[in-house]
């Protein structure tokens, strides 16, 4: 059993983290794709900027946090000790 | 359950099968367009290319059946990650949403993305705000979850019983897509059609339940994946020179605009959301695509996308596959897995319809009905189009053709001249979404039906008899899904909207609170769920009957109303009752640890020495 005082801190840590991708995923997907309008009239890849960066760019995005979200997330669960068996 | 983070239970020959199932595949078609050059029958070949991958997901289905409970449910919770992917995205991209997302970019261009990007970011939402917490609580359902949390029955009971109807719509909607691509290509009656595939499916999952599925769907979704890809990168190659339709359909965007306002593809000026999107009926076409806002309204824009991402992101079949991966940190990374195949289909989907919109605007339209092009008479022959003369000036006035939105991808295969065994490969795909998805919710269904509603009240069922009363759930839902698929006038696309915003309004509130909250109590978690079902279940009904919208809501995004209503009544109801007691917030507590034994597999285990009742 680990300690209270580890277990409180990392949940803590782990809520922070997932208030702030769920905040930016919410960004991504709901805010990026209208904002991104505004940009077509620059091109990109021959695709008018804001409709590459509305279908395209946001998936990367998407992915690109998924990753980096659970990276953070095993780097904090190691950091506490909290990895092994289930 | 101990296992460590190397999963050596995990077959280390599961690589090579799928790749001797890929090349299989691919051998599969090349040999089909040999046979088509020496002069094989069209009617042969569209038998083969369908059936015989049926037979082979069917095949793979019974060699891994099994009689262990374990096996059954959870798959043996010895997935990888990656196959865990696979199946990630076999139920997301469904034959629904795959066929019907490619019509519908094809009829309002890039307003169909809401759709696409509620996926991605509900699978993004998913993995960090549920599920390292649904894994760690080792709850092989939705359902079960809440039982460990609230250690209730009646929440369990509660949540099972509104669990049922948004996956039996989904696994209607999937039968309704499947139907009518199947019946593109064999020359049976539609209703034979259906009953076949659905007795595949049946024959598909019920010897070895979730273990039989995640197979299935890991080589149902290589076919998606080739069968969609494998045309639309050779059209690529013919058209712009690249093999990467992905970035390089942004080369047919300025000539397609410049083509849709020659042909008076201009409308403009957005309308109500259901209204705006596409349906079954065959329809001409009347919008650019490369337009964003053009058909919806910025606000149905963010309501369609907020409600498909908060619904994707408790949809009963992922939460189902959750429990398969060995360890909190194996599902965090199967959702990486998924991710990446989510985006890629996700990426492909509008370069897909933006090639077909390219090809139909330079040669198909604003063409005198004698003078279209041979795959035009084709595409008519196949039921793709529907093409009538000009009634002002029959000869020479431009032909109108109608387009119907399930079928939009297997035209691309028919405008190109390709063999017919490529159309035959794309509709293979779209049978392997849909194979995939209708799996994902049989599974679902019947997990329920056995462990969250027959279990509880028997709970000295033998393992023999749970699987048994699971087996029968399933050709029992698979029965209530074909009639509710045989109605004339569904449409698989809004089914599978309404459904997920079923979900959405009635379980992310309570989800989101019962891990993140300590202080909700069974009776709130049953207020908001009951509350929040009734609210969106209701108003989907209200405006399907052509109610008056409440505050500008749609009826395909009611639940924009039923999360609110959830959330508050789980609240409310929370505060109204009792705090919960010290073994409640224990186990809340532990749910938040990513280490050491599963809530359940704990629970279990004082249950045995009689301190705490059986999860």
């Amino acid at each position: 059993m680990i300690d209270e005082e580890q277990r409180k801190r990392h949940g803590q840590r782990s809520l922070r983290l997932v208030i702030v991708t769920v905040a930016l995923f919410g960004f991504l997907a709901l805010m990026v794709p209208l904002a991104a309008s505004l940009l077509n009239g620059y091109s990109f890849l021959r695709f008018p900027l804001g409709l590459f960066i509305a279908s395209q760019g946001t998936v990367f995005g998407i992915i690109a946090l998924i990753y980096w979200a659970t990276a953070r997330q095993d780097r904090l669960d190691r950091r506490h000790g909290l990895t092994g068996e289930l | 359950m101990s296992l460590n983070t190397s999963y050596p239970n995990a077959n280390p020959k599961l690589g090579t099968s799928f790749g001797i199932f890929t090349s299989a595949f691919a051998s599969l078609v090349l040999m089909l367009i040999i046979l088509e050059q020496l002069g094989l029958e069209r009617d042969w070949i569209s038998q083969l290319i369908i059936v015989l991958p049926m037979l082979f997901y069917a095949g793979i289905g019974v060699l891994v059946r099994t009689s262990s409970v374990e096996d059954f449910f959870i798959s043996g919770q010895r997935v990888p990650p990656l196959y865990s992917g696979f199946a990630l995205s076999a139920n997301l991209v469904s034959g629904a949403g795959l066929m019907g997302l490619i019509g519908c970019f094809f009829f309002i261009g890039y307003d169909a993305l809401p759709i696409a990007l509620g996926w991605c970011a509900g699978l993004g939402i998913m993995s960090v705000l549920f599920a390292p917490y649904l894994r760690k609580t080792g709850a092989y359902t939705l359902p079960g979850f809440f039982g460990i949390r609230f250690s209730s029955r009646i929440v369990r009971l509660v949540a099972a019983l509104i669990l049922l109807p948004p996956v039996v719509m989904l696994l209607a909607a999937e039968f309704r897509v499947g139907q009518l691509i199947a019946s593109a290509f064999l020359n049976l009656d539609p209703q034979l059609v259906l009953q076949i595939g659905v007795g595949f499916l049946v024959l598909t999952v019920v010897f070895g339940g979730m273990r039989s599925l995640t197979w299935t769907q890991c080589a149902q979704f290589i076919v998606v994946v080739l069968g969609i890809c494998a045309p639309l990168i050779a059209v690529s190659v013919i058209v712009t020179n690249l093999p990467l339709p992905q970035l390089a359909y942004g080369g047919v965007l300025d000539e397609t605009a410049q083509l849709e306002l020659a042909r008076g593809l201009t409308e403009r000026g957005a309308e109500g959301l259901s209204q705006a999107l596409p349906g079954v009926d065959p329809m001409a076409l009347a919008r650019p695509f490369a337009e964003l806002l053009g058909a919806l309204s910025g606000g149905d824009f963010l309501a369609l996308t907020l409600c498909i991402m908060l619904g994707t992101a408790v949809l009963p079949a992922q939460v189902a596959r959750l429990s398969t991966p060995p360890t909190v940190s194996a599902v965090r990374k199967s959702f990486g897995w998924a991710a990446l195949l989510v985006g890629l289909m996700v990426l492909t989907i509008p370069a897909y319809a933006a090639f077909v919109k390219y090809q139909v605007a330079k040669q198909l339209l604003g063409v005198p009905l004698i003078q279209i092009p041979d795959w035009g008479a084709a595409l008519q022959q196949l039921g793709l189009i529907t093409l009538s003369a000009n009634s002002l000036d029959p000869a020479l006035g431009s032909a109108k053709v109608l387009f119907n939105r399930d079928s939009v991808a297997l035209m691309l295969p028919v405008i190109n001249q390709f063999p017919f065994v490529l159309i035959g490969v794309v509709g293979a795909a779209a049978i392997a979404a849909v194979l995939a998805a209708a799996g994902g919710q049989l599974v679902a269904a019947a997990n329920v039906l056995s462990n969250d509603i027959y279990y509880i009240f028997n709970r000295s069922a033998s393992s023999a008899r749970r699987l048994l009363v699971a087996r029968v759930a399933m050709i029992g839902f698979a029965v209530l899904a074909f009639s509710l698929a045989n109605r004339q006038d569904i449409d698989p696309l809004r089914l599978m909207i309404w459904a997920i915003s079923i979900c959405a309004g009635s379980f992310f509130a309570p989800l989101a609170m019962a891990i993140w909250w300590r202080g909700l109590t069974a009776f709130g978690a049953v207020c908001g769920m009951a509350a929040g079902f009734a609210a969106t279940a209701a108003y989907t009904g209200l405006m399907v009957g052509g109610g008056y919208p409440w505050f500008g809501v749609d009826g395909l995004t009611a639940a924009l109303l039923g999360v609110p209503v959830s959330a508050l009544a789980a609240l409310t109801a929370s505060l109204l009752s009792p705090r919960p007691d010290a073994a409640t917030l224990e186990i809340v507590d532990e749910m938040r640890v990513p280490s050491g034994e599963s809530v359940h597999a704990r629970l279990a285990r004082l249950a045995a020495r009689g301190k705490a009742p059986k999860p």
